[in-house]
C-alpha cells in the first residue's frame, strides 16, 4: 500500500511575496494515477519537487504510509522520477542508463541484467540498450527515462511533464502507453502537467492548482463538467464564461436552476453545485462548444438568438465563432450545413451539462 | 547559407607573418644554436658539446631541469587538484556567497606574476606572516625545532605557493565552465535512483568534465615548467628552475651555448606536454558538444 | 544540518578571501610602512605615504611608469588590429587551415617565454633592436594574441551571418563587412581582449629583461631590481608594485563586471 500525503505544506520565496505551493492537505492514493494540473506557476512542479525531496517545504509534513520523510533526502526515499528533460546520463549506454539504480543498490550483475531486460521490454526498447541518449529519438529518450525509473521497483512514481517535448502525435500515443503501463505495474503516480487533455486521458483523480493552490481535487469528469471555480472552468476545455445571477431554483437536489445573463433578459436552465443552488448567487455560466447545438425547432429549453462571426472548415467539420451578445462561443457543425457570417441563427444549450460556475 | 566567394586566406596573412618572425624564426636560431651553430657564440660551429655538458652526469643542467620537473608537477598537482574540487563545490553547494565574491580568486589573474611573487615573500620570508604564523604552530605541535624556510628554500615550496595561487584560479574558471554546462536535472535523476553526493562526484560531474579536468591540468602544467618570474624571486640561489638558469646564462654569464641547448632541451620538453594538452582540450570540446 | 554545511561554507570563503586578499594587503602595507622594524616588531611601527612619494617623484621610476603605461595599451591595441583578420576568417570558414591554425597559435602558448626570447634576441642583436623600446611591442604580443584571437573568433561567430549577407547584397566588400557590421556588434569581444592583452603587457618581464636592457625599463623590470638586483628595498618594491597592482585590479573588477572576460576567455560563461 503506497499512499503518500502532504499535510500543511507551505512553500514560498521573497520573504511570502510569491507563494509557491500552498496545500493545508492533499491525499494520494494507492495505486492511483494522480494528476497536478495548471499553467505555468501554479505550482506543481514545485509540490511534486517537495514529495520528491528536491525542494524543501518551509514548513509542512510529507508522509508515505504514514512514514514521516519530510526531512529525508532525495536518494533516501524511494521514489522514482520521470523528468522533464529525461535526464539521461549522457555518457552511459541505455542499458546502463537503465541499471544506475541497480547499480547502487549493489545489486549482483545477472540479476541487473534480468531486470534491465524486463523494463526494456515493458517499455519496448529492447534493441536500443546499446546505444548512447545522443543516438536517439525523443521518443525512445522517453522511454528509457522510464524504464530507468521503474527498474528499481519505487514506491512510487513522480513524473515532471515528461511528454512535454514531444510532438503531439507522439504524445497521443505514448499517453496511453504510459497510463496503461502505470494500470499494469499498480504503482502509486503523480504526474504534472499543464496539458489539460493529457491529465483528462490518463488520471483517476486530478488537483487543479493555481498560483500555488489547489482550486479543485476531483476526477476528470467532476473537473471538467463541475468545475468549482471560474479558473478551473476556463482552464478545462475551450470556455466562455458569461456572468449572471441565479434568479429561480428548479431542482434543489439536483442544483438546477434558472440563471439570468446580467444585462440582459436572455435567462438559461443550468446546473450548479447543490450548496450553492440559492436565488441571487452570483454565477459564471461555462459555455462550451460541445453544449451548443442549431435549434431544430423542437426544443424548449436554452433557446438563444445568436450571430454568426466568422467560419472555418475544418475538413471533417464546420466550426463558427458565434457572437452571444457580447460574449462569444463556438459553434460546430457538419460540412453539410454552411452558414454565412452575419446570419442570424438560433442555438440550443444542452441544459443538462451547462454548468453555472458560483463566482466568489 | 551560399558561399559564392570564400574567404581569401590572405586574411590569415598578418598572423602567419607575426608567427614567422616572433615564433619559428626564434626558435630556428635557438635550435641552431644549440648545436653551436650561431654568430654570438665564440669558435661557433656544429658542435654537440653543449648537450655534452647537460647531460654529463651531475651536471648543474640535468639537476635543475630535475627540480624543475618535480616541483612543477607538484605545484600543479596541488592546485588542479584543490581547483577542481572549488569547482565541484561551487557546483554542488551553490553558496550564497559567490554571487557577491565572486571576484576574489580572480585577484590572481589579473596579479601580475612577479608582483604576486614578491607579495608571497612578503609573506613567507623568515619574519612574514604566514611563515611566523606556520612555523609557531608546527613548533607549539612540536613537529619541528628549527623554523622552517618556506621561500628562497632548496624544495621549492615558496615557488609552489606561489604558483599555486594563480593556477588554482585558473584551474577553476576551467573547470567550472563545464561542469555547469551539465543539465542539473542529470544530478536530480541520480539522486532519485539513489545517489550520493560522493556517488554523484564519481559517477556524473568527474566523467562528464574529465577532459576538461585534463586540459587544465596540462595547461597549468605547462605554465608551471615555463615560468621564469615565480622561479625567480620565490627560489633559492640553488636548486632553481631551468628558465633562471637560461636566464642567468644569456644575462650574467653570456653562455650563449648552454643557453641555447637548454632551451632546446626546455623546448622539446614543452612540445610534448603541450601535446598532451592538444589531444585533451579536443576531445573535451567533442564532449561536451554531445 | 543545515547549519553545519552553511557554516563550512563561510569557511571556505574566508580561507579563499585570505589566501587572495591577504598577498594584496602586503603589497599595500608594504607600500606604506615608513619605519618597520623586521627584527622585532610584527607591524610597521610609522604608517604613510613616505615611500609612495619618493618613487612617484623618482625619474627613475617615472619613466618605467611612462614605459609600462605606452607599451600596454599599444601592445593591446597592435594586438587586436593583428587578430581582426585572422579571426574573421576564423569565424566565417570552419575548414582544416582554419584548424590548423587555431591549433598553431595555441600551440604558442606551450613554448617557454625565456627560449623565444632568447631566440627574439638573438634577431634583434642582428637588427639593433635591443633596447628599442618600440621593438618591445611585437615581443609583448607574443602572449596576448592567443588569447586576443580566441576572444575575438568567439564573438564575431557569434554575429548572425544574415547580417553579412544582407550587407553584401547592398555591395559591401568584406572589408567594409567587417567594418561596418562585425567591429560594430563585437566591441564587448574586443574590449574583452585589449583589456587583457594590455595586462599581459604590464606584467610582462621576460621579453622586457632580455631585450629591453639595458635602457627599456618597464615597472616590472624595476619591481625586480627592488626585489633582487643591487640595491634591496622591499618598500620601494611595494610602492613601485602598487602602480602596476592597482590599476591591473580597478581594470580588472571592470572588466569582470561589465564584461565577464574572465569566464568567457575560459570558455565557460553563466
Amino acid at each position: 500500500m503506497v499512499k503518500i500525503e502532504l499535510v500543511d505544506v507551505y512553500k514560498g520565496y521573497y520573504g511570502g511575496k510569491v507563494v509557491a505551493a500552498e496545500i493545508p492537505y492533499l491525499e494520494i492514493r494507492d495505486r492511483e494515477f494522480f494528476g497536478l494540473l495548471g499553467p505555468s506557476g501554479s505550482g506543481k512542479t514545485t509540490t511534486l519537487r517537495i514529495i520528491a525531496g528536491l525542494t524543501m517545504p518551509d514548513r509542512g509534513k510529507v508522509l508515505i504510509d504514514g512514514e514521516d520523510i519530510t526531512h529525508a533526502p532525495p536518494e533516501k526515499r524511494g521514489l522514482g522520477m520521470v523528468f522533464q528533460s529525461w535526464a539521461l546520463f549522457p555518457h552511459l549506454t541505455v542499458y546502463e542508463n537503465i541499471a544506475f539504480g541497480l547499480r547502487l543498490k549493489k545489486v549482483p550483475d545477472d540479476e541487473i541484467s534480468r531486470k534491465v531486460k524486463w523494463a526494456a521490454e515493458l517499455l519496448r526498447i529492447e534493441e536500443l540498450l546499446d546505444r548512447y541518449p545522443y543516438q536517439l529519438s525523443g521518443g525512445q529518450q522517453q522511454r528509457v527515462a522510464v524504464a530507468r525509473a521503474i527498474v528499481v521497483e519505487p514506491r512510487a512514481l513522480l513524473f515532471d511533464e515528461p511528454l512535454s517535448n514531444l510532438d503531439a502525435k507522439l504524445r497521443e500515443q505514448v499517453r496511453f502507453e504510459l497510463s496503461r503501463l502505470q494500470k499494469e505495474l499498480g504503482i502509486t503516480s503523480i504526474y504534472v502537467t499543464h496539458d489539460q487533455v493529457e491529465a483528462l486521458v490518463m488520471c483517476d483523480r486530478i488537483a487543479v492548482m493555481n498560483k500555488g493552490r489547489i482550486e479543485q481535487l476531483g476526477t476528470p469528469e467532476e473537473i471538467y463538467s463541475s468545475p468549482a471555480t471560474p479558473f478551473v472552468a476556463e482552464f478545462m476545455g475551450v470556455t466562455t464564461l458569461i456572468p449572471g445571477n441565479i434568479i429561480e431554483v428548479l431542482n434543489p437536489s439536483a442544483g438546477i436552476v434558472r440563471v439570468q445573463i446580467e444585462n440582459s433578459d436572455i435567462t438559461l436552465v443550468a446546473r450548479t453545485r447543490v450548496e450553492k443552488a440559492s436565488v441571487g448567487n452570483p454565477v459564471l455560466l461555462a459555455v462550451r462548444p460541445e453544449l451548443v447545438e442549431l435549434a431544430s425547432g423542437g426544443e424548449q429549453t436554452n433557446v438563444v438568438e445568436a450571430k454568426i462571426l466568422a467560419s472555418s472548415y475544418l475538413g471533417d467539420h464546420m466550426e463558427y465563432i458565434l457572437g452571444l451578445g457580447e460574449y462569444q462561443t463556438r459553434l460546430r457543425t457538419s460540412t453539410s450545413i454552411r452558414l454565412q457570417p452575419g446570419e442570424k441563427v438560433r442555438i440550443t444549450l444542452d441544459a443538462k451539462r451547462l454548468f453555472a460556475v458560483p463566482r466568489q | 547559407m551560399s558561399e559564392v566567394r570564400r574567404v581569401s586566406i590572405w586574411y590569415l596573412l598578418p598572423l602567419y607573418v607575426y608567427l614567422a618572425i616572433y615564433l619559428v624564426a626564434p626558435l630556428i636560431t635557438v635550435i641552431l644554436g644549440a648545436f653551436g651553430i650561431s654568430p654570438l657564440i665564440q669558435g661557433g660551429g656544429p658542435t654537440l658539446d653543449g648537450f655534452k655538458q647537460f647531460f654529463s652526469g651531475g651536471s648543474k643542467y640535468l639537476e635543475s631541469l630535475y627540480f624543475t620537473f618535480w616541483n612543477s608537477a607538484v605545484a600543479t598537482l596541488i592546485a588542479v587538484v584543490a581547483g577542481y574540487m572549488f569547482a565541484l563545490y561551487l557546483t554542488i553547494r551553490k553558496p550564497a556567497w559567490w554571487d557577491k565574491f565572486s571576484f576574489i580568486p580572480l585577484i590572481a589573474i589579473y596579479t601580475p606574476y612577479l608582483i604576486a611573487a614578491f607579495m608571497w615573500w612578503t609573506l613567507l620570508w623568515p619574519r612574514g606572516y604566514v611563515a611566523l604564523f606556520v612555523n609557531g604552530v608546527l613548533q607549539a605541535l612540536g613537529v619541528i625545532k628549527e623554523p622552517l624556510y618556506l621561500v628562497n628554500d632548496p624544495y621549492g615550496i615558496g615557488i609552489i605557493l606561489g604558483k599555486v595561487w594563480y593556477t588554482f584560479t585558473l584551474t577553476f574558471l576551467l573547470t567550472y565552465g563545464p561542469l555547469q554546462l551539465i543539465n542539473p536535472e542529470i544530478v536530480e535523476a541520480a539522486r532519485m535512483l539513489g545517489a550520493s553526493t560522493r556517488t554523484i562526484i564519481r559517477r556524473i560531474y568527474f566523467p562528464l568534465s574529465r577532459y576538461a579536468l585534463f586540459a587544465s591540468a596540462s595547461i597549468v602544467f605547462l605554465d608551471n615548467l615555463t615560468g621564469v618570474s615565480v622561479p625567480l624571486v620565490l627560489g633559492a640561489a640553488w636548486p632553481q628552475y631551468l628558465s633562471v638558469v637560461i636566464l642567468n646564462d644569456v644575462t650574467l654569464f653570456n653562455n650563449f651555448l648552454m643557453a641555447f641547448t637548454s632551451g632546446f632541451v626546455y623546448l622539446i620538453l614543452s612540445i610534448l606536454a603541450g601535446y598532451f594538452f592538444f589531444r585533451f582540450t579536443t576531445k573535451a570540446i567533442v564532449h561536451q558538444v554531445r | 544540518m543545515k547549519n553545519n554545511v552553511k557554516v563550512w561554507d563561510y569557511i571556505v570563503l574566508g580561507f579563499l578571501a585570505i589566501f587572495y586578499l591577504l598577498p594584496t594587503v602586503m603589497a599595500i602595507i608594504y607600500a606604506l610602512a615608513e619605519k618597520w622594524y623586521f627584527g622585532t616588531d610584527l607591524f610597521p611601527s610609522q604608517l604613510g605615504f613616505g615611500w609612495i612619494q619618493k618613487m612617484i617623484s623618482d625619474s627613475y621610476v617615472q619613466t618605467a611608469f611612462i614605459n609600462s603605461y605606452i607599451l600596454a595599451p599599444l601592445t593591446a591595441l597592435v594586438t587586436i588590429l593583428i587578430s581582426i583578420l585572422p579571426a574573421y576568417y576564423l569565424a566565417t570558414r570552419r575548414d582544416k587551415v582554419a584548424i590548423i591554425t587555431e591549433t598553431i597559435v595555441n600551440l604558442t602558448m606551450a613554448f617557454p617565454a625565456i627560449v623565444v626570447g632568447t631566440g627574439i634576441l638573438v634577431l634583434y642583436t642582428f637588427l639593433g633592436l635591443r633596447g628599442n623600446m618600440w621593438a618591445l611591442i611585437p615581443a609583448h604580443m607574443f602572449f596576448a594574441i592567443p588569447f586576443s584571437l580566441r576572444s575575438i573568433t568567439a564573438s564575431f561567430m557569434q554575429v548572425p551571418k544574415d547580417l553579412e549577407e544582407v550587407a553584401r547584397v547592398f555591395g559591401a566588400t568584406r572589408l567594409q563587412v567587417i567594418q561596418k557590421v562585425y567591429l560594430p556588434l563585437t566591441w564587448r569581444g574586443m574590449l574583452s581582449a585589449f583589456i587583457f592583452s594590455m595586462a599581459i603587457s604590464l606584467n610582462e618581464f621576460v621579453m622586457t629583461q632580455l631585450l629591453g636592457a639595458p635602457s627599456v625599463k618597464t615597472l616590472t623590470i624595476v619591481v625586480y631590481e627592488l626585489i633582487r638586483g643591487y640595491a634591496i628595498s622591499p618598500p620601494r618594491a611595494a610602492a613601485v608594485s602598487l602602480f602596476i597592482l592597482l590599476p591591473s585590479l580597478i581594470g580588472g573588477i571592470l572588466s569582470e563586471k561589465y564584461l565577464r572576460v574572465s569566464l568567457s576567455l575560459a570558455g565557460g560563461g553563466r
